[in-house]
């Protein structure tokens, strides 16, 4: 549609040029009342290159012309700006586009409207910005005022009446508490606030603040330690028909380490709490973290695209978010997240655009321009830096101090795509591949990375499949006593070939489903599958422990305990007949889960036993402290035992350690009978590995079982 | 004639565009208003010897909803940093203003000012303290947006520098 039915429809407002060189740039649309303000037109016209008036215009014409200069097709927008033509003020905005086809514009937009929409908005949340400000710049000014006047005059009552009084006429409450607990002054402003009465004095009301506000034993003691202050929000509803929220400072004023009064400090915020959340929602801000929202972001990753400027995008994942807010209360979550936003934007200062894009993702930008002291150290350790400040403490209100972990995906404008979906997507293409490292970790995007990230869930799709249809397969290998030979025991394995006949090795899959949610029923159904085979051990006369093993994402499983009864049930079989191993690893970061599970199943009479043990903490903690039957000697100590002395040492160590504390030992990996003959020379009760017999399937075991049982 | 182009940066609401309006326009509002985008004022300045044409780039205020663009800064002779001494926030903003600009155009003078000097001061900075910051400038001049102390002095200072 032509440009001067729009602009006369009022459709748009804006200025045409149509660039042939630098030096003839051809206004197409030259009707416009407003222009000669801004630019100068000859004859034929052609802007007047050296008589511009417009300052702003000509300083970005520098830019413009470097995005006529290429092919890449891209825009870059001036900003807004206002320029003053015949006493009344112009709210414009300059684009130079770049159609990558040799067809270069300029186009200078009235932008009147989006102008008084903008300023609207920001007039409102920079109001409400500056008088959060103010109410925490009184606060500070009071706490360091009241601060030097306290450790100068431990007892107020030494203070002269008109001091007294200023403080008892402040607007905002102020209360004062001795190191023992008791009230050495209040003001007005703090009764109001508190809603204090003759039977609810100042102290009552602070106590039960800090209980709403989940304050633990070790929170005002924390403050001390650290000498600083605590400031913050907090919605107060002492009363039913009462409710406020109130900027709060708390202040321990030390001589020394020595705490000798409590300053707290309330100022009413309801008003600008509530409108500030008006004012967030409706500009898309996130009024939880005050950082932009998804939408936002998506917008300024689209202009940044369109400008071509250069930048890096980070996604950056809170891992197990769920389980923090479930643990520690959705108020304690909320706070964590507040602390994080506030991490990230002073970790980035302004050299970077943050928001957040989920309940517990956070999005960064950050312009390659922001950073040109960026040496490549410096952009190395940008990564390891920011992962290093969002996984410090944090400090929550009930005491308790959480670390959290984070993933992070990156990738790099311009790249290989020019969409900000494109560019989101791939971020989080390299966030779940990151995900799938383990914690801490970042990733940048490659097409390197997305084909093996779609290798994985290719995998992924075709395990799921092979479990929901029963392609897996149990394998058993027997588990023999070393004196006697006989089989005493079996470990369940599985094996998994596709339909196409493809062997996947269990070191590509168990990996696989235990960073993935497969690991849920991939061990639903070993457990099932092993129930189904003790079942069929014992119809063939075969009376022997079958041993599962057991991941550590699965032991944080409250529903593992009831999977196992409800499957003992089902199968109709004997909980004796059944033992699960764990590894070290689990017992490092779930110690109390897994001593609650292991009684519980020890109580069924499930034995237990230590997989892989030696290349772990092998710490002996655990030993005293769990109900463990056996530990199972890693096959890497074994499997050079008739040379490496060392080896033999670990072992020996091993079995001596375990005989003192009544454990049986199983040693794994056994290959050659100099193996066998050294186990067997130390007292090694128990062996399993090639030199017996490979994994087979259950009815070939069967077969085996029967000679050796 | 010589022209200078300079930069008035700082956080929201510490009187940036009232400094300017003080300068050009010899009025100030108590209104505040916030400034969005940029907005290019020009004024002659005079000295026995020389004519300068300072020409002032009122930048918005820069907070959580509008970042710091350093393309604004290309070509100025100076730029100001303006903190509000009622606003203890504003100075701590104001220095990381500094180290954004300085990463770019570390050539560029940068000169300190505190503004709003008609009003008592609420930051628990002490003189030594707020000294220590304006090493990093090269001068420090205390304003009044509003009774239009030092202001003259500012841009004269600048202009002739």
């Amino acid at each position: 549609m032509d440009i001067h039915l729009l602009n006369a429809l009022g459709i748009t407002n804006c200025a045409l040029f149509r660039c042939h060189s630098d030096d003839n740039i051809e206004c197409l649309t030259t009707d416009l009342d407003w222009l000669s303000g801004v630019v100068t037109l000859d004859e034929h016209h052609r802007m007047v290159n050296s008589t511009i008036p417009s300052l702003f215009l000509t300083d970005f014409f520098i830019d413009a012309k470097e995005v006529w200069k290429g092919d890449t097709a891209f825009t870059l927008s001036s900003g807004f700006w206002t320029e003053l033509v015949n006493d009344s003020e112009l709210r414009l905005e300059a684009l130079a586009i770049n159609s990558g086809a040799k067809s270069r514009y300029l186009v200078i937009k009235n932008v009147e409207d989006e102008f008084n929409d903008k300023r609207k908005t920001l007039q409102t949340a920079r109001e409400l910005l500056l008088s959060h400000h103010e109410i925490v710049g009184q606060h500070e000014y009071i706490r360091h005022k009241l601060n030097d006047v306290l450790r100068k005059n431990s007892r107020l009552q030494r203070l002269v009446p008109p001091i007294q009084q200023a403080i008892y006429d402040l607007d905002t409450g102020v209360v004062i508490i001795d190191a023992k607990g008791h009230l050495v002054l209040d003001n007005k402003a703090a009764h109001r606030l508190l809603v204090c009465n003759g039977m609810t004095p100042s102290t009552t009301r602070i106590n039960e603040l800090l209980n709403l506000m989940d304050a633990s034993q070790s929170f005002l003691p924390s403050l001390i330690k650290k000498k600083s202050p605590w400031q913050g929000e907090v919605f107060w509803q002492p009363i039913g028909s009462f409710n406020a929220w109130l900027q709060v400072t708390i202040h321990p004023v030390l001589q020394g380490t020595t705490l000798t009064h409590w300053v707290y400090l309330f100022t009413d915020i309801t008003h600008i709490h509530n409108k500030r959340e008006k004012v967030l929602s409706a500009s898309g801000m996130d009024s939880l973290t005050n950082v932009a929202s998804r939408g936002i972001f998506l917008n300024t990753v689209r202009r940044l695209i369109n400008e071509g400027v250069s930048f890096r995008l980070f996604i950056i994942d809170i891992c197990r978010f769920k389980r923090i807010n479930e643990m520690l209360s959705y108020k304690s979550g909320d706070e964590i997240l507040k602390s994080f936003a506030l991490r990230l934007q002073s970790y980035v200062n302004n050299k970077g655009f943050i928001a957040r894009i989920g309940s517990n993702e956070f999005a960064l930008i950050v312009r390659d321009d922001a950073t040109p002291s960026s040496s490549p150290d410096a952009a190395s350790e940008f990564i390891p830096g920011l992962i290093e400040k969002l996984t410090r403490v944090y400090t929550v209100l009930d005491g308790t101090e959480p670390n959290l972990a984070v993933n992070i995906g990156e990738v790099s404008f311009p790249g290989n795509c020019n969409s900000a979906e494109t560019l989101l997507h791939h971020a989080d293409i390299a966030l779940q591949a990151a995900k799938y490292e383990g914690k801490n970790i970042a990733l940048t995007y490659s097409e390197e990375l997305h084909r093996q990230h779609h290798a994985v869930n290719n995998l992924e799709d075709q395990m799921r499949e092979a479990i929901e249809n029963h392609d897996l397969k149990l394998y058993l290998q027997p588990i023999v006593d070393l004196a006697t030979g006989r089989i005493v025991k079996c470990e369940a394995l599985t094996r998994w070939i596709t339909k196409d006949g493809k062997f996947i090795s269990p070191e590509v899959f168990i990996p696989l489903a235990e960073k993935s949610d497969l690991i849920f029923p991939f061990g639903e159904w070993l457990i099932n599958a092993a129930c189904d085979a003790v079942k069929q051990l014992k119809a063939a006369n075969i009376d022997i422990r079958l041993a599962i093993n057991i991941s550590g994402r699965q032991v944080s499983d409250l529903n593992l305990l009831e999977q196992i009864k409800s499957a003992i049930c089902e199968h109709d079989i004997e909980p004796r007949h059944l033992s699960i191993e764990l590894t070290e690893s689990i017992l490092i970061t779930s110690l109390d889960t897994v001593s609650i599970l292991l009684n519980e199943l020890r109580a069924m009479g499930i034995t237990v036993s230590i997989d892989d043990f030696g290349t772990g903490f092998s710490s002996l903690v655990y030993l005293k402290k769990l109900p463990i039957d056996e530990l199972k000697i890693d096959r890497s100590f074994v499997s050079e035992l008739e040379n490496n002395t060392d080896d033999q040492a670990i072992v020996q160590a091993i079995l001596g350690l375990a005989k003192n504390l009544n454990i049986n030992i199983i040693a794994e990996g056994i290959e050659t009978g100099e193996q066998q003959a050294f186990l067997q020379q130390h007292e090694c009760a128990y062996g399993q590995g090639y030199l017996y017999q490979h994994p087979v399937p259950l009815t070939e075991f069967i077969s085996v079982a029967k000679r050796l049982y | 004639m010589i022209q200078k182009k300079v930069c008035i940066l700082g956080p929201t609401g510490v009187g940036k565009t009232s400094l300017t309006k003080q300068f050009v326009e010899g009025i100030f509002s108590e209104k505040y208003k916030t400034t969005i985008g940029v907005k290019i004022d020009k004024k002659q300045v005079s000295s026995e010897s020389q004519d300068v044409q300072l020409l002032i780039w009122d930048l918005e205020g820069i907070d959580r909803y509008c970042g710091f663009n350093p393309r604004y800064l290309r070509g100025a002779s100076a730029y100001i940093i303006v903190v509000d001494q009622t606003r203890s926030q504003s100075l701590l903003e104001g220095m990381e203003i500094l180290e954004l600009a300085r990463d770019h155009y570390p050539n560029i003078p940068a000169f300190f000012v505190v503004n709003k000097t008609d009003l008592p001061t609420s930051w628990h900075w002490s003189e030594e303290e707020l000294d220590a910051y304006a090493q990093k400038f090269v001068a420090l001049i205390k304003t009044s947006a509003k009774t239009g102390e030092n202001v003259e002095e500012l841009f004269n200072t600048i202009a002739f520098w």
